[in-house]
């Protein structure tokens, strides 16, 4: 149960919901082509929405270039957001982000070897199947060597092997670059997190580990409540802290994986994310969980559009551009919560 | 009548590290049990293991006549509340909130505002501890031994038959810990609680809880019964390597102890050895 008076999180909620709402007006009006916002934008977007949009000019800029993305700056800052806020609940660590135990440099090599040895071209998924396998496959093993049978400082083991197998994926990396070096270009920018050319495919392939890992990290929030202040208080208190930490555990790297899978490494949003929520809204996850899906997916929304626009035509990588705009938000943060 | 708790030949084991063999008690309904011992004796072994946090290496456990790992997690809590040793990480939680967090065995929907039978739980909890004005306030705006009320507040949320603390009173200053034992006690009293705490202090012990259990290292169990006939001055010299004088109080009638010191001088100085230490050092002052 939990008490009903949540006013302040219905009111960050509905200005997360307007904010998202403005950039997302702006992502599909600004660009290199720009469209006035008057009735011949409604107009084009109602034709799309029944389906029968022609796909060429300004019909195609927006329904399979600004549409699809938009889409996917709102899922992947709604996804990396809710990892954040789930991994920093796991790992009781307030430093913990969805990139912690490994799944960035699985993600990172996974791609790499896509990028390297030319299978990027082979397929159009390629390269998002390879670090989604990647991902996967580095938190399987973060998981397996930092858990195992052991059943006592279940958080340090995790984050230390998470560490040291990062490290080792990350070394294994620079050993390909370092054979590879005139193919490694686009791997640099894959790795720096963008949205730059992603479209329906991505979207289609996002959204089924999207939908189901939320669904279980939702259905689990108030476990992860109690999971959080500590196992035996958890046990005490009726959570069966075992299957509830390896089901969460799962559920976050699928979540993690099928988002760097489709938009490489955009930093800062799932850290800054969950502590802004919890700072204005408290630690209880219930309401944290969905608050966290709407600042986060409004952030980035908007850390894209910036990313389109600022230095227009050229596009800069929106995970550069979270990371200026978030790490002084962060500070700022910090320097006020000190006070 | 059924115990409320049993262990059979058990044994305490932390991962796999023998504590305690043979171990067997049996709490009926409404008692108010102190574990005692040094540090290191297996206390909080044979609490968690009371509580199914550990799993005991043989022997069996029974919590209301079913064995304990014929509990759901769930179910279980539904039966007994545990709180381990303290760790303040939690603070910004909501008195209130918090509370209801040991709603959750009972929860059928744990999204859902609370049902009646819910809140008014809290509610009690929180008036039955002393925390009804707090209810509003976050956990890091109370003292360490309003914490604590509120720590016991959640667990009779609870609403469990058998109540399981460690060192209830340990980081408490001296009217924490007197206040937190009085709601204690009269909380089980009122509502018919069973109760089995580990506790450091022996007059604490003797004055809340009418049965003591004593732990010494490589024996297990070395006593069981009613408080002020096991701690007598002898068995304290024993078990605990201390002398103590054994007084009555004059309210409650119960023993109390008082360590003795051999002479006056050592009572007054008990920085002696220290102190010479000091001495022998160069530019000690």
């Amino acid at each position: 149960m939990f008490f009903a008076d949540s006013s302040r999180a219905m009111v960050v909620c509905c200005v997360a919901l307007v904010v998202w709402a403005l950039g997302a007006c702006a992502s599909l009006c600004f660009g290199v082509v720009a469209i006035p916002l008057d009735g011949v934008f409604w107009g084009l977007l109602w034709k799309g929405l029944r389906g029968t949009h022609s796909g060429v000019g300004i019909e195609a800029i927006v329904w399979d270039v600004r549409v699809p993305r938009l889409l996917l700056a709102t899922l992947v800052g709604a996804g990396l957001s809710v990892a954040g806020v789930t991994w920093q609940a796991l790992l009781r660590n307030p430093l913990a982000d969805p990139y912690l135990i490994g799944t960035s440099a699985g993600a990172a090599l996974g791609a790499g070897i896509a990028f390297l040895f030319g299978f990027a071209g082979v397929f159009a998924w390629s390269v998002s199947a390879m670090a989604f396998s990647g991902a996967l496959g580095a938190t399987a093993l973060v998981y397996r060597l930092g858990i195992g049978p052991a059943s006592t400082q279940v958080t340090e083991r995790l984050i230390l092997a998470g560490v040291a197998v990062s490290a080792f994926l990350g070394a294994a990396l620079s050993v390909l670059v370092a054979v590879r070096t005139d193919a490694a270009a686009p791997l640099y920018l894959w790795l720096m997190g963008s949205l730059l050319g992603r479209g329906w495919a991505e979207l289609y392939q996002l959204l089924p580990p999207l939908v189901l890992s939320l669904a279980v990290v939702f259905w689990f929030a108030p476990r992860l409540n109690l999971l959080q202040l500590g196992d035996e208080l958890a046990f005490g208190l009726g959570c069966n802290v075992v299957s509830t930490r390896r089901t969460l555990v799962m559920a976050a790297s699928l979540l993690t994986a099928a988002v760097v899978a489709v938009s490489g490494m955009i930093g800062f949003v799932g850290l800054v994310v969950p502590h802004w929520c919890r700072l204005l809204l408290g630690p209880d996850l219930r309401v944290v969980l969905p608050l966290a899906a709407c600042l986060g997916a409004s952030l980035l929304v908007v850390a894209d559009l910036c990313a389109r626009t600022l230095l227009m035509p050229t596009e800069i990588p929106v995970g550069v551009v979270t990371a200026l705009m978030g790490a002084p938000f962060f500070l700022s943060l910090l320097v006020r919560s000190g006070r | 009548m059924n115990p409320m708790l049993q262990l059979d030949e058990v044994t305490l084991a932390r991962q796999e590290r023998v504590i305690a063999q043979g171990v067997t008690i049996r709490v009926n309904p409404g008692e108010t049990v102190a574990i005692l011992g040094a540090n290191g004796t297996g206390k909080s072994t044979l609490l968690a293991t009371m509580a199914g946090c550990l799993q005991p290496q043989s022997g069996r456990v029974m919590l209301a006549g079913q064995p304990l790992q014929h509990y759901q997690t769930r179910a279980l809590a539904r039966v007994r509340a545990y709180i381990p040793q303290m760790q303040s990480m939690h603070l910004g939680w909501r008195v209130k909130d918090f509370i209801a967090l040991g709603r959750y065995p009972h929860a059928a929907n744990d999204w859902l505002p609370g049902r009646p039978a819910d809140e008014q739980a809290v509610f009690q909890a929180a008036a039955a501890t002393g925390v009804t004005d707090w209810l509003d306030r976050p956990l890091q705006n109370l003292s360490g031994g309003q914490r604590q009320r509120v720590y016991l507040a959640q667990i009779l949320a609870q609403e469990a038959p058998l109540l399981l603390l460690d060192e209830p009173t340990t980081y408490l200053d001296w009217h924490g810990q007197i206040t937190f034992m009085q709601t204690l006690n009269n909380v089980c009293a009122t509502q018919g609680l069973t109760l089995v705490t580990v506790l450091h202090d022996l007059n604490l012990a003797i004055q809340f809880c009418r049965r003591v259990i004593v732990l010494a290292p490589e024996r297990g169990i070395v006593a069981d019964g009613p408080a002020s006939n096991v701690l007598t001055p002898l068995f304290v010299r024993d078990v605990f390597g201390i002398t103590v004088h054994r007084h009555t109080h004059p309210d409650s009638g119960h023993t109390f102890l008082i360590p003795a010191f051999e002479s006056p001088a050592d009572a007054m100085q008990p920085l002696v050895l220290h102190q010479s230490g000091l001495q022998d050092m160069p530019n000690a002052h």
